[in-house]
């Protein structure tokens, strides 16, 4: 069953058209990939999906209902968003933080009660952050910050989780352990995932289905076979690559060619 | 220090603790003054000296602890309050640590109207001069609003440097109409800029302290979106607050206290800068505990400080923003290196 449909969507910041007559369905329990060059609209669709923005034309549809008519909480009910490391200017701890996703359930007046507390702790081990629980955010790493951003979406209990470059800052050992536990949710609790990333061979790696976007057109959208070849990424990134299959998971794997390699 | 989760049981103890504070203090404050009256027996005059035959003080003593000592405490107190109240929401809408009640130029826009209230006579018409203040606070709290929405949004920055500039114009208004102002009006005009708590009466006690609950009430009830737009306001909207609404609101609610408060007391500076920072430090940044600390912290301080201002000069008495100017900036300077080193 789809939960997110884009239905023709065009969107401007003012100028030239930044996305153009995008048209996509997300099923539900789907782990999507949006890839692309940078200023290609990506980071502009995850705030279009997530209703932060609204397009000029066409809508989104959010389990068939116009993300336009419904409340930015309840939103918040539904779609998660882990962004990439923002600083925080005051020194919550690390459980306040994410405490906050707690927010769109208990509106602007409730104290949170046991069953938050117990999410929150849950959402705090899944990602391995209750040792610093009572910590403050500033005293941590970007690693451990970047968990506490998942905790926190975590413990808002979406059904879509939208990831905006969130392993950007991360070393590879974080990427893999943070997209292993975001497939591990995607698997067992059916949450859809839709990501936004630069590192294509990650996509390849954990994605259902690629979307690869140009200039805010989609340029192709399938499975990581269908999608990432040597001449779409060729075409699209304008960069020299070769792509071949990853020997241990057969899945396409993007090698870069330099012009002058070192010796 | 170990930090605890905010629970509501100990946002109400906490607060049980800082009410019982400010009433200690203000009873201290009430029997210190130049007209001595003895501990005890002011103690038990202010407890049954509102009843007629009570013969225990003498009835100067009386109209010194009911008419002017009281009504000029819980007067400082409500001021306090709303200063620090207002710092705290300045501060997080910002997401400036340095901003105050008064950045975004409510304090200059009511001087220009009490000094204009002073210098043409108002000062003997009922809230001649704070009406005019006040009217001050809203004129400038339109003109930053118009200047710094755009695009149907409020910007921060642009709010900010909006209330820098509207600041200084307003000085250069201060300056003339000091500058072409009676002798007679300039000591009334001097103590206004640096707060005057002297003026306290019970009529406008009650009126204040109507709105200022209110205000707050109204306020404090934003208390969870306020922390969620403190850590970004892109993040607020996902986490499901109104942003713009919520700005709006705050926005206003917090000139409106500012302006009230500003009004009737002239400009005590530092209040609402330094009590939100000290309250952070004791008890995180969690504004449903933040904001009634420094509400109540804030009313206790300037009791103090004022207390100190008609007191320490024997025949004399100070105006009460030198007391929290001189009290405030060498803390913060304080704060400030203790944070970096």
């Amino acid at each position: 069953m789809s939960i997110i449909e884009s239905e023709h969507v065009k969107f401007t910041y003012g100028d030239a058209w930044v996305l153009n007559d995008i048209s996509f369905t997300t099923c539900e329990g789907e782990f999507l990939g949006i890839i692309g060059p940078n200023g290609s609209g990506k980071t502009t669709l995850i705030k279009i999906i997530d209703g932060l923005l609204m397009p000029q034309q066409g809508s989104i549809l959010i389990d068939g209902q116009n993300i336009r008519t419904i409340r930015r909480d309840d939103i918040a009910k539904q779609i998660a968003v882990v962004p990439q490391d923002s600083p925080i200017i005051f020194s919550f701890t690390v459980q306040e933080v994410v405490m906050m996703g707690r927010a769109p359930h208990l509106g602007r007046l409730r104290f949170e009660g046991k069953t938050d507390f117990e999410i929150v702790r849950k959402a705090m081990e899944i990602t391995d952050i209750l040792p610093f629980a009572s910590r403050s955010i500033n005293e941590l790493s970007g690693g451990e910050r970047q968990r506490v951003l998942i905790a926190r979406a975590l413990a808002q209990q979406p059904q879509i989780i939208l990831l905006d470059e969130s392993t950007a800052f991360l070393d590879i050992k974080h990427q893999v352990d943070f997209f292993d536990l975001i497939k591990a949710l995607n698997k067992e609790a059916g949450l859809t995932v839709i990501t936004v990333t630069h590192d294509i061979n990650l996509a390849s790696l954990f994605c259902d289905r690629v979307l690869l976007l140009r200039d805010g057109i989609i340029h192709g959208i399938g499975t990581p076979h269908e999608v990432i070849t040597e001449s779409n990424i060729k075409e699209v990134y304008e960069a020299n690559v070769m792509v071949d299959r990853n020997p241990v998971t057969g899945l396409p794997r993007v090698t870069l060619l330099a012009s002058h390699p070192a010796d | 220090m170990e930090k605890l989760p905010v629970t509501m049981s100990r946002v109400i103890k906490i607060n049980l603790l800082f009410v019982a504070a400010f009433v200690a203090v203000a009873v201290v404050s009430i029997l210190v003054g130049p007209a001595k009256i003895g501990f005890l027996q002011g103690l038990k005059g202010l407890l049954y000296g509102w009843h007629e035959g009570y013969t225990g003080i003498t009835p100067s003593e009386k109209t010194i602890i009911f008419s002017i000592r009281l009504p000029r405490v819980i007067f400082a107190g409500l001021v306090g309050a709303s200063l620090s109240a207002a710092g705290v929401i300045f501060q997080a809408l910002l997401r400036n640590p340095l901003a105050d009640p008064y950045i975004l130029g409510i304090s200059g826009g009511s001087a220009v109207g009490a000094i204009i209230g002073i210098i043409i006579g108002l000062g003997s018409i009922p809230f001649g001069i704070p009406g005019l203040a006040f009217l001050g606070a809203v004129v400038t709290v339109v003109l930053v609003f118009v200047i710094g929405r755009s695009d149907k949004e409020l910007h921060s920055n642009t709010m900010l440097l909006t209330g820098v500039i509207i600041n200084a114009f307003f000085s250069a208004i201060i300056m003339f109409l000091i500058s072409i102002s009676r002798n007679t009006d300039l000591h009334t005009i001097t103590f206004w800029l640096m707060g005057d708590l002297s003026l306290a009466t019970w009529v406008k006690i009650i009126f204040v302290s109507i709105l200022l609950v209110c205000g707050f009430i109204l306020i404090y009830s934003y208390a969870r979106p306020l922390n969620l737009i403190v850590t970004g306001e892109e993040t607020a909207m996902q986490l499901g607050v109104d942003v713009e609404k919520t700005k709006i609101i705050l926005f206003l609610a917090g000139s409106l206290v500012t302006g009230l408060a500003v009004s009737f007391s002239g400009i005590i500076g530092f209040v609402g800068l330094i009590i939100p920072h000290i309250m952070r430090m004791l008890f995180g940044p969690d504004h449903r505990l933040l904001l009634p600390a420094s509400f109540l912290f804030g009313a206790t301080f300037l009791v103090v400080a004022d207390t100190i201002a008609r007191t320490v000069v024997p025949h004399s008495e100070l105006p009460v923003g030198v007391i929290t100017a001189m009290c405030g900036a060498p803390y913060f300077i304080y704060l400030l290196r203790r944070r970096t080193v």
